[in-house]
């Protein structure tokens, strides 16, 4: 079993496009840590209290110029800051202060706006990489000579199946990797713990760690890849077809959210939509919320995405073992 | 151990209520070349496919090299060796790399030596470390014979192995098959090639429609033939009396065609030597006498006819 594993992935690191998509991801972390240099305040002291609170003296010195929103007229927009306007950034910074939360981008809030993003772009690319790695053994050939060895059918497509799962952890790794290197060569260094807000589905800020959030995002994002893969691997099995495993695969990944969010609607009349696969792929909300589609906990969102995947899988290696090799 | 490198025993093939492959049963000896023949869609295919386990068989078993493939799987796949088809490579890797991936799915290990031994008796040492997709069909058919004897299996079998290879490289394949068996490995080999595999084979079996119709060895079938009648050709200055002299004598014959100097006519073998004798005794002189041999086609002909009029009836 080693064996056909590491055959399989010699034969994904073989093509020139696995190596592509990590560069992909390598060039789009960078490129975004470019953007947010270029977009975002910097700070310039060492250490970032000292330079919020010289701003807010800053902002209470402004204040005392400024007009008040009640010395305009009713309908007329005041057409420069108002003490209100200036107050509210004086209160963020205050909580900032008070939180213990950086508002200048670091390595860590980098991460978390923009590193996270780019998972999808690994979906996308497992997706890409599992579908083309199975038909191309059909329209090449070359399963024939791959299933005349003294090895069971399951043995080997089972093989191809872990080498994929471990392509995709590798990508997860190298956006981890990269992300963390790219956050410290553009952002300089931050502590692990040092605080971020994140935002639950309410959009309510909460303070996390930057460092454990990050790696949450990650961990928790794992399950629905998988199941996403294994769906592309049961289609590109069962159809032999990269193109109908690649569209409905990447079909499944940017519509989810959206079907979700319909499902949403759905699941206080009709209770049986919870049980969609939709609302479940993105495990990710749960970092923040306890609970989705008001009465759904992770374990029990977990238990129904584990049965999409035993479905998944027994359909694959059945009709895969049944399957009469003639092309 | 078992006589025979390779057994069919009664395979039969059925989709849905098609019969695809009807009972048929065979037996390859060791060292022996063996060839399936038959016309295209007979079922040929679908034997091969069946044995190296690609295809599911409804009916029937099958034993390699004493190894029954149903109850012990990887010994008797380790006893096979096998290109079905054309031979399919990963064309973005090296031969050697796709060597060794085909090394690393044997039961038993591999050795760089045997690998080594394996390109250099297929004569592919310069070109190993090249990409496959750089290489002509014939490379790629030496590369097939290749992954298909590392591990040491005692059949070969192959599937149409000379399709798109030209004159040349087929007759390097024969000669180089014909090696191989010399060795003790046995080969069986499909085709509908019949010239091909009446130089290639030591028996056959005819497939046709999905039923074994003949089994024998090439020198029977061929022989068999011996009193049948054949066309014969006679070149001669005046082609019109012989045709004359012949057919005022007491010889059995069929006129086929007159020329100025040949005269074609169907006779059987033994009779040749009596025709060429009343011909000089009449004073005709005979420049050449050629009889068309019967070949393995006109006994395959021959055969796919009879068993169709059979039907027919």
């Amino acid at each position: 079993m080693i064996g056909l594993i590491q055959n399989e992935l010699i034969k994904i690191f073989e093509k020139k496009m696995s190596w592509i998509f990590a560069i992909i991801l390598i060039l789009g972390l960078i490129g975004s840590a470019v953007l947010e240099m270029k977009i975002s305040d910097q700070q310039k002291e060492d250490d970032w209290k000292v330079q919020v609170q010289s701003e807010i003296d800053k902002l209470e010195k402004k204040m005392e110029k400024a007009p008040s929103y009640n010395d305009f007229k009713e309908d007329e927009y005041p057409s420069e800051e108002t003490k209100e306007d200036i107050q509210s950034q004086i209160d963020g910074f205050n909580g900032n202060l008070k939180d213990n939360v950086n508002p200048y981008t670091t390595s860590w809030s980098y991460l978390g706006d923009f590193g996270i993003a780019m998972k999808s772009l690994i979906t996308l690319f497992v997706v890409i990489v599992c579908a083309g790695n199975i038909s191309s053994e059909f329209s090449d050939g070359t399963i024939k000579q791959l299933l005349i060895r003294p090895h069971r059918r399951w043995a080997i497509l089972l093989s191809k199946y872990v080498a994929i799962v471990i392509y995709s952890v590798f990508l997860l790794a190298v956006l981890a990797l990269a992300g963390y290197l790219v956050g410290i060569a553009f952002f300089g260094t931050a502590g692990f713990n040092d605080n971020i807000y994140a935002y639950n589905s309410a959009f309510n800020p909460e303070v996390v760690s930057g460092g454990v959030y990050f790696l949450q995002n990650l961990a928790y994002y794992l399950p629905g890849l998988i199941l996403i893969l294994t769906l592309a691997f049961m289609l590109s099995t069962l159809f032999k077809n990269q193109a109908i495993a690649v569209g409905i695969g990447i079909f499944v990944l940017f519509f989810s959210s959206t079907v979700g969010s319909i499902i949403v609607g759905l699941s206080e009349k009709y209770a049986w939509t919870k049980a969609l696969i939709f609302p479940h792929l993105d495990q990710t909300v749960f970092i923040m919320d306890d609970k989705i589609l008001t009465n759904i906990t992770m374990p029990i969102s977990l238990g129904i995405l584990g049965v999409y995947y035993i479905i998944f899988m027994f359909i694959t290696f059945f009709f895969f073992q049944k399957r009469d090799i003639s092309i | 151990m078992s006589q025979y490198a390779l057994e069919v025993r009664n395979f039969t093939k059925k989709i849905k209520s098609k019969t695809i492959v009807d009972k048929v049963s065979f037996a390859v000896e060791k060292g022996e070349i063996f060839g399936l023949l038959g016309p295209n869609g007979a079922g040929k295919t679908t034997i091969i496919r069946m044995i190296v386990s690609l295809i599911n068989r409804t009916e029937g078993e099958v034993v390699i090299n004493g190894h029954n493939l149903d109850t012990s799987f990887a010994d008797a796949m380790s006893s096979l060796g096998a290109i079905v088809e054309n031979p399919e490579f990963y064309k973005y890797m090296s031969g050697y790399k796709n060597l060794r991936h085909y090394a690393r799915m044997a039961k038993n290990e591999i050795s760089e030596e045997r690998i080594a031994e394996v390109v250099k008796l297929v004569k592919l040492e310069n070109a190993i470390h090249q990409k496959v997709r750089t290489y002509s069909l014939g490379m790629r058919q030496r590369l097939g014979v290749a992954q298909a004897l590392l591990h040491n299996p005692a059949i070969l079998i192959l599937d149409e192995p000379t399709n798109g290879l030209d004159p040349q490289g087929i007759r390097e394949f024969r000669d180089y098959l014909h090696e191989l068996a010399a060795t003790g490995i046995s080969v069986l080999v499909s085709s509908h090639l019949l010239s091909e595999m009446q130089l290639m084979c030591h028996r056959f079996a005819i497939i046709e429609k999905g039923k074994l119709i003949h089994i024998s060895s090439m020198d029977e079938t061929v022989a068999e033939g011996v009193d049948e009648q054949r066309e014969v050709a006679f070149e001669m200055d005046d082609a019109s009396s012989a045709l004359e002299t012949l057919k005022s004598s007491a010889v059995a014959f069929e006129e086929v065609s007159l020329k100025e100097d040949m005269l074609t006519v169907k006779l059987s073998k033994s009779s040749i030597p009596a025709v060429n004798k009343l011909f000089v005794e009449k004073g005709l002189s005979v420049y050449g006498i050629s009889a068309a041999k019967a070949t393995l086609e006109d006994r395959f002909l021959e055969l796919t006819n009879k068993k169709g009029e059979e039907a027919k009836r």
